[in-house]
C-alpha cells in the first residue's frame, strides 16, 4: 500500500494495487496520475452518474476461494447504455475486473498472451477468433465506449471522455473474453460469468428497500 | 467510503404533459414511458427528450401495478415496465411485466390467456438454434411456434429503447415446463427461457386481491402434473398385473384338477328318452371349481347337450350347454381343418356333495356316441379376467386423459405431432 499526498488539497491518496498509476481523491475529486512517488494533477472529475448498483468501492468478497476488494470503478457509456467496470485487487495482489452491465455481473482477469488479437480495423461482429491457446472465440459486438467518470484507483488513466473500443467475445460454456483498444494499446481480458450470492459480498451499497 | 448518498429513484416532470415520471433503475434504464401521457422518454438525456409521442393515453389494466414487489421462486423483485404484444398473424395479445432486481438483474413475467411464465434471459445460447428441434443444456426443446411479435402498448422503464410497433421475428420451442423462445430483430438475436408458473404463484408472491386472469385450455410449457403419477400409476399397473397372473398360476399348480367322474353315452334322435342321467360321483375337497369336458367325434356337423349338474342333497341345479363342431376338407391350398371334437366349461364354487347330471343332447347327426368328464379343482378364467379388467379400466383412462392433455398442448401450434397437416382456411 502506498500512501500519497494530494497535490491540490493535500489529503491522503491511497494505492492500494503497485500497478494502480490514476487515482480520484476522495476530498477533493482531483484526478491524480501517479509517477512513481510523484502525483500529478489532472483537474477535478465531475461526479458519477447515479445508478443502482449494490457494489463500492470497500466492498470486499471471495472468487474461487481468493479473497478480494474492490478498489477502483470506471464507468463507461455506449450508444446503447452504460457499465460499470469494477477494479478489484485480490489478497495474492492478483488484479481483476468485475463488470457490471444490466444486474449481470462478470468476473475477469488480463492475458499477456495477445497472439490471434487481430488490429480493430479488421474486426467484424460474427467472427471466430483464435485466442490464447486456439480457443475458439465468437465476436458478439463491438461497442464504442467513453468513460463516464471514474473512482477510487485504477491501473490506467481514466479520465472523463476517455474513448476505446471495447469488443465482448464468448465461448460455448459461458466464458467470455473482452478485447479493448484505445490509445493506450490493446488489452486482453477474458473471464466469467458469476452471481452475486457466489461472492459472499460484505460491505455492500445498503440500496432503498432492497 | 466516497460519502456517497444512497441511490434512489430519479424523479422529473414529463416535458410534454407535465407530470410526474420516476426512473427506479437510474443508469441501467435507457427509456421511460410517461404513465399519464404514455410518451416515450429518452432516460440518458438531461433534457428528458421525447423519443416518440402516443397515439392513445388510454391504460391497458395490469394485473400487477407499475412499483409492486414480490416474490417469485423465493426472490425478490420489482415490476418497473409493462408492455402488451401483439402476434401479427394470430392477432394473439399477451403481457409481459419487467422485473428488476440490483442484485440480479432483468427477469420477465409473461402472462397469456391467464398462464404465466417466469422469463430469465440467456446468457449462453444454445449452440446451434435452428431447426424444429433445439438442445439446450442437455434438454431438448420442440418448435411450437414460429411468429412476428410487435409492441401494442408500453409503460414504465426499460432498459433499452422501447416504442410501440417495434416488431421482432420470433420463435418458441418447447421442453414442459420451459420454453426457449428466441427473438429477431434487425440489429440482435436474444434468447430467454420461460419456466412456466401456477397463477397461484404469483398471486401469493405478489399479493394480489384483484381477480387473475382466467387461464385457459393448456399453456404450450404447461407441466402435466398428473404425468409423474401416472408413470408412477402404471408401475404398480405392472405389479398387479404380475400378482394376479402368479395368483392364478399358483392356484392351478397347488389345488390340481381331479378326475372324479367319466363316462360314454349315446345319442340318437329317434330315442324317445331324451334325458341321460349319469351314475351318482362325489365332490370333495372343499368349495372349488367343476370342470366339465365334452367329446364327440364329429366330422362336418354339430352336437351339443344341454347339462344340469343336481346336487342331490339340497336340490340345487348348475345349467350349463357345451356344444363341438368340426368341419375339414380341401381347396386350392390344401387341407383346412375348423372347430374341435372337445370342449369345457367351469363352474365356479361348488360345495361338496353328491351329485349327478342330466344330459340332453342335440345333434345334425341322426345318432353319435360322447363322451363326458367331470374334474374337481379346476379354476375359472372368468375371475382372472374380471380382474385384469376391473384393474386396467383406471391407468388406461389416465393414459387417454394423459393423451388428450397433449393434443390440448398443440392444439394452438402449427407444428403439433397430433396432426399432420393443418386445414388451410
Amino acid at each position: 500500500m502506498l500512501k500519497l499526498g494530494c497535490p491540490a488539497c493535500g489529503a491522503e491518496i491511497i494505492f492500494k494495487s503497485k500497478v494502480s498509476v490514476f487515482g480520484v481523491c476522495t476530498y477533493c475529486s482531483s484526478m491524480v496520475v501517479r509517477h512513481d512517488l510523484n502525483l500529478e494533477t489532472l483537474g477535478k472529475m465531475a461526479e458519477l452518474p447515479a445508478d443502482m448498483s449494490p457494489l463500492q468501492i470497500g466492498t470486499r468478497g471471495k472468487f474461487e476461494n481468493s479473497a478480494f476488494e474492490i478498489v477502483g470503478r470506471l464507468k463507461v457509456r455506449w450508444e446503447g447504455g452504460s457499465w460499470n467496470e469494477w477494479y478489484v485487487l485480490f489478497e495474492n495482489a492478483k488484479e481483476g475486473w468485475l463488470a457490471e452491465a444490466q444486474g449481470s455481473f462478470m468476473m475477469s482477469f488480463s492475458e499477456s498472451n495477445l497472439s490471434g488479437v487481430p488490429r480493430r480495423e479488421t474486426l467484424e461482429a460474427g467472427q471466430t477468433l483464435k485466442l490464447l491457446k486456439n480457443l475458439e472465440f465468437h465476436v458478439d459486438d463491438i461497442k464504442e465506449a467513453t468513460c463516464a467518470g471514474s473512482e477510487g484507483e485504477l491501473p490506467m488513466k481514466c479520465p472523463k471522455g476517455r474513448v476505446s473500443t471495447s469488443v465482448d467475445l464468448s465461448r460455448e460454456g459461458g466464458e467470455f473474453a473482452c478485447i479493448d483498444y484505445s490509445e493506450d494499446g490493446v488489452r486482453l481480458f477474458t473471464g466469467k460469468y458469476v452471481d452475486l450470492d457466489e461472492l459472499k459480498l460484505t460491505g455492500l451499497r445498503e440500496i432503498d428497500g432492497w | 467510503m466516497a460519502g456517497e448518498t444512497a441511490p434512489k429513484a430519479k424523479v422529473f416532470n414529463c416535458p410534454l404533459c407535465g407530470s410526474t415520471v420516476q426512473i427506479r433503475v437510474p443508469g441501467d434504464t435507457i427509456s421511460v414511458v410517461c404513465t399519464s401521457c404514455k410518451s416515450v422518454i429518452d432516460a440518458r438525456d438531461e433534457n428528458h427528450r421525447i423519443l416518440s409521442e402516443a397515439a392513445s393515453r388510454l391504460n391497458v389494466p395490469q394485473v400487477i401495478p407499475l412499483g409492486q414487489r414480490g416474490r417469485i421462486r423465493g426472490q425478490l423483485w420489482e415490476v418497473i415496465g409493462f408492455m402488451t404484444r401483439m402476434d401479427v398473424e394470430s392477432y394473439f395479445v399477451w403481457s409481459e411485466y419487467l422485473l428488476y432486481n440490483p442484485m440480479r438483474g432483468y427477469r420477465w413475467l409473461t402472462e397469456a390467456d391467464g398462464h404465466w411464465n417466469y422469463v430469465l434471459p440467456l446468457k449462453d445460447p444454445p449452440k446451434n438454434p435452428k431447426g424444429e428441434s433445439v438442445l439446450h443444456m442437455g434438454r431438448t426443446y420442440r418448435l411450437y411456434h414460429n411468429g412476428r411479435a410487435t409492441v401494442q402498448y408500453v409503460v414504465g422503464e426499460f432498459y433499452w429503447l422501447v416504442f410501440v410497433g417495434e416488431t421482432v421475428a420470433t420463435r418458441d420451442l418447447i421442453c414442459p415446463p420451459e420454453m426457449l423462445s428466441i427473438e429477431k430483430s434487425k440489429t440482435e438475436i436474444t434468447y430467454s427461457i420461460g419456466e412456466y408458473l401456477s397463477p397461484d404463484e404469483v398471486r401469493e408472491g405478489f399479493k394480489i386481491t384483484t381477480p387473475m386472469p382466467v387461464a385457459i385450455g393448456v399453456a404450450p410449457n404447461q407441466p402435466d402434473l398428473l404425468a409423474g403419477r401416472v408413470k408412477e400409476l402404471l408401475k404398480i399397473w405392472g405389479l398387479f398385473l404380475i400378482a394376479i397372473m402368479m395368483i392364478q398360476f399358483l392356484s392351478i399348480v397347488i389345488t390340481g384338477e381331479k378326475e372324479v367322474y367319466s363316462g360314454g353315452y349315446s345319442y340318437d334322435r329317434t330315442d324317445p328318452v331324451k334325458t341321460k342321467t349319469s351314475p351318482s360321483f362325489e365332490l370333495t375337497g372343499g368349495e372349488t371349481g367343476v370342470k366339465i369336458g365334452l367329446h364327440a367325434p364329429v366330422l362336418n356337423h354339430w352336437f351339443e347337450s344341454q347339462m344340469d349338474l343336481v346336487n342331490e342333497t339340497t336340490g340345487d341345479v348348475d345349467e350349463l350347454e357345451l356344444g363341438v363342431e368340426y368341419y375339414e376338407g380341401r381347396d386350392d391350398e390344401g387341407l383346412w381343418s375348423e372347430g374341435s371334437r372337445y370342449t369345457s366349461a367351469i363352474l365356479p364354487a361348488v360345495p361338496d356333495g353328491k351329485y349327478h347330471l342330466n344330459l340332453e343332447g342335440s345333434s345334425s347327426m341322426p345318432d353319435i356316441l360322447y363322451s363326458i368328464t367331470v374334474k374337481r379343482g379346476a379354476i375359472p378364467m372368468s375371475n382372472f379376467l374380471m380382474a385384469l379388467f376391473l384393474i386396467s379400466i383406471f391407468p388406461l383412462l389416465l393414459i387417454w386423459r394423459q393423451k388428450r392433455f397433449e393434443m390440448a398442448r398443440w392444439s394452438q401450434s402449427d407444428f403439433s405431432p397430433y396432426h399432420v397437416h393443418k386445414d388451410e382456411e
